[in-house]
């Protein structure tokens, strides 16, 4: 071991998580620097950052990178894309809302722009230390987002209750990788797989393993918000500031989503019959019990966070599918998820001077601010599914693959659970446009930036509702 | 002989940390003492991936793990700190009886 | 006889860490959990020189015990007096019901442990200084990782300030 051979770099490779970095690291210099109060700066080095980070997402070319650690294949390349596009939606939102408390200060975005390198490090993981330190990165910086707002009591709980929660899933997280470490002597997944397909020694210790696989479950079932793991979502999506709870509900959760396919579907598919059972039940319990609890909600944030609940028990289902088609459908889900979520959290960041809390206070927003309106309109109808929109091919998706792979109930309560969870959607737009306002508020201007994200959220929901395979003849190329 | 450790007994220690940590985290309602059963979970997560390197894998990739492991340890310490100064910053200022402000 | 001593140091780690770790969530008051949180500290410290992994235990006795616990007890002591820092809307569980639920994840914990056929290597290993090696490994092997690590002290850096200081504003 004293040859000090230098390895294989790959550097492009890892060019967009370097590039979301090093504009990371020259907001900080900004900061310093130039003092940047108004965060223009900030916006549009993250902006710039972002968007040669996407375009950097192109250049995969299916090659493992870095000893094996991280793997730049199409699937990854895909799972950036939906993660730049989140970020790059709430970063736009960000600003106005921000700067409406006087609080566009770069770091928010510098911590923004790490969270997101975290997501694609976690995306591309090829073993548990990269995985973990991504899924880290991710999480930390987002404890800090949640309580961004110092002076409110509600931020300040929902960065502590996130923080705790979060760590303890983490030390879950590792506690079930050390088990899986020790049953396979090894923490690299492509190695692994090959300890497995081998079927020799080391490898007798099928329920050392499965208890390691369960533990890692319940970790990242809590960044994804799988019921039962699901208690902190209402209170943190509430109390974070607006843009950051839209990134929570998006390019977290696609994160987690990404992670565990990662390990079950591409690196464990032959212990399926012992997992398979877990998502079942999971999935189910996160379309019933988010859908229900959705239903009886008052404030939109909460309402919006069971909603999401509920959505990643749709998502849960495509881990019953055939790997492939499961996770293609995944895929296609998730972009449209993030479209139509970061849509959602983006017009209530928006919608006022001081925030609309209540859904009641949603009355009348159609005259007060009919772009406004029109828009949410959209994202609600699509998270409904509505035809014509993102929101019914994703579902239609991945209920096919599950009826496919025989789950007709599951998908049976899929179906049921969405015309449930019309109600309370189509509430929301039923105050809008049909209910006179009991004050009419003072409208917040919104600015370019705000206005240009959900004009392309919009946009988003409507090309995938509409010619859906623009995107799949991508998704068609992740096998 | 009986007494002498094998990877059992380190793993049957390291059980014995999470299982209290994860007491702590069932039934402790104090900050500070929820990142003493944070710790130990992930004191409990080091030992096995040192105890496991030493009895059944080649190289040092668990100790490698460990070390990482602790990097993060160190950060999550440090962010909760800064959670809880913040907290307690507000809470100088406003009325400690409003503290349970969110509902279940 | 030197069997028995090894055997008799396993033992008595092991009996530290447990007891300690056993105050530090049982103990009525934060400060005695700290301080025994210490101990759990330094008996893991040592299970670690005793598997022959020499720079995990120093790297141990640096950052949890000089770094990590240090942290804990500044919070033990801003937060002293007062029903402050109580995590919110949590209900408190009974402690019975809790202890049972615990209990039978030990059970769980410990069969697997123990009734796992662990591909444990026929020869010992030899202990031999592993820091050379660690370090060759974390820029080698394990560069990314290592770069990775270094951008997520750089961001807890940065969160930590963000949430902690004061705005420039009011201390004027």
């Amino acid at each position: 071991m004293n040859n000090f051979a230098v390895p294989i770099l790959g550097i492009q490779g890892i060019m967009p998580e370097l590039l979301l970095s090093l504009a990371a690291v020259l907001i900080l210099l900004l900061e310093m620097t130039a003092g940047d109060r108004e965060g223009h700066g900030a916006l549009s080095l993250s902006v710039a950052g972002l968007i040669l980070a996407f375009i950097a997402t192109f250049g995969a070319d299916g090659k493992q990178v870095f000893s094996s650690l991280l793997v730049n294949d199409n699937l990854s390349a895909l799972l950036d894309r939906v993660f730049l596009m989140a970020a790059f939606l709430v970063t736009l939102v960000s600003r106005p809302y921000l700067a409406n408390y006087g609080l566009a200060k770069g770091e928010f975005f510098v911590l923004l722009l790490l969270a997101t390198v975290g997501m694609m490090v976690m995306g591309a993981a090829m073993d548990f230390i990269t995985m973990f330190l991504g899924l880290e990165m991710l999480s930390l910086s987002l404890y800090v987002l949640a309580g961004f707002f110092k002076k409110d009591v509600l931020s300040g709980e929902a960065a502590f209750k996130y923080f705790i929660l979060g760590a303890f899933a983490t030390g879950f997280l590792v506690f079930g990788m050390a088990f899986v470490f020790g049953a396979l002597g090894t923490t690299n997944f492509a190695a692994m797989a090959h300890t497995l397909s081998a079927g020799s020694p080391p490898f007798p210790s099928v329920p050392t393993l499965l208890f390691g696989l369960a533990l890692i479950l319940a970790g990242l079932g809590f960044k994804i918000s799988l019921v039962p793991f699901h208690t902190w979502v209402p209170d943190v999506y509430t109390g974070a500031p607006t843009p950051v709870t839209a990134l929570i509900a998006t390019g977290s959760k696609a994160a987690g989503f990404a992670a565990l396919v990662r390990i079950f579907m591409i690196t464990f598919p032959g212990s399926f019959q012992f997992w398979g059972a877990a998502f079942w039940w999971l999935a189910l319990l996160t379309m019933i019990v988010g859908n229900l609890f959705a239903l009886v909600q008052v404030e939109i944030k909460r309402m919006f966070a069971y909603s999401s609940v509920a959505n990643g028990g749709y998502l849960a289902m495509a881990f019953l599918s055939h790997s492939d088609v499961g996770i293609k459908a995944l895929l296609f889900y998730l972009f449209a998820y993030t479209f139509m979520t970061v849509g959602v959290f983006g017009v209530v960041s928006l919608a006022g001077r001081r925030e609309r809390l209540l859904i009641s206070e949603y009355a009348g927003l159609s005259r007060e601010n009919p772009f406004l309106a029109a828009v949410m309109s959209l994202f609600l109808l699509s998270l409904a599914g509505m035809p014509g929109t993102a929101g019914f091919f994703g579902k239609f998706y991945l209920f096919a693959g599950a009826v496919r792979s025989g789950y007709l109930g599951l998908a049976l309560v899929g179906i049921l659970t969405t015309i449930l969870s019309f109600y309370y959607y189509l509430r929301v737009i039923v105050y809008m446009y049909m209910r006179e306002s009991e004050m009419p508020r003072e409208a917040l201007e919104l600015a370019g930036s705000g206005r240009t994200a959900l004009v392309l959220a919009a946009a988003g929901v409507l090309i995938l509702g509409c010619f859906p395979n623009l995107i799949w003849i991508s998704i068609e190329q992740v096998f | 002989m009986m007494l002498q450790p094998t990877l059992s007994h380190y793993l049957v220690v390291s059980s014995c940390l999470f299982v209290l940590g994860l007491f702590i985290l069932v039934t402790r309602r104090h900050a500070v003492r929820l990142l003493m059963g944070i710790e130990l979970i992930l004191n409990a997560a080091n030992i096995n991936l040192v105890a496991f390197n030493h009895y059944t894998a080649t190289g040092l990739d668990g100790h490698v793990f460990a070390i990482f492991v602790m990097i993060l340890a160190a950060c999550e310490a440090a962010v909760a700190l800064a959670i809880i100064l913040a907290i307690y910053q507000q809470y100088a200022n406003i009325d400690i009886d409003r503290m349970n402000s969110m509902r279940e | 006889m030197d069997e028995w001593l090894s055997s008799l140091v396993f033992w008595t780690l092991a009996a530290v860490i447990v007891g300690s770790a056993l105050i530090t969530a049982f103990a009525r008051t934060l400060v005695y959990a700290g301080f025994a949180l210490l101990f759990t500290f330094l008996g893991v410290m040592g299970l670690y020189l005793y598997l022959a992994a020499d720079f995990l235990g120093i790297a141990q006795l640096v950052i949890y015990v000089g770094g990590i616990l240090v942290l804990l007890l500044f919070g033990v002591m801003f937060t002293q007096g007062g029903g402050l820092m109580k995590q919110p809307g949590r209900g408190a569980i009974q402690i019975p019901s809790a202890v049972m639920a615990v209990g039978m994840a030990f059970v769980v914990l410990l069969h697997v442990v123990l009734y796992t056929p662990w591909p444990v290597m026929a020869v010992e290993r030899a202990a031999e200084p592993t820091t050379r090696t660690i370090g060759t490994l974390l820029l080698t092997k394990y560069l990314l990782p290592f770069e990775v690590a270094s951008v997520l002290l750089l961001m807890a850096l940065v969160g930590a300030v963000v949430l902690a200081r004061r705005e420039a504003k009011e201390q004027k």
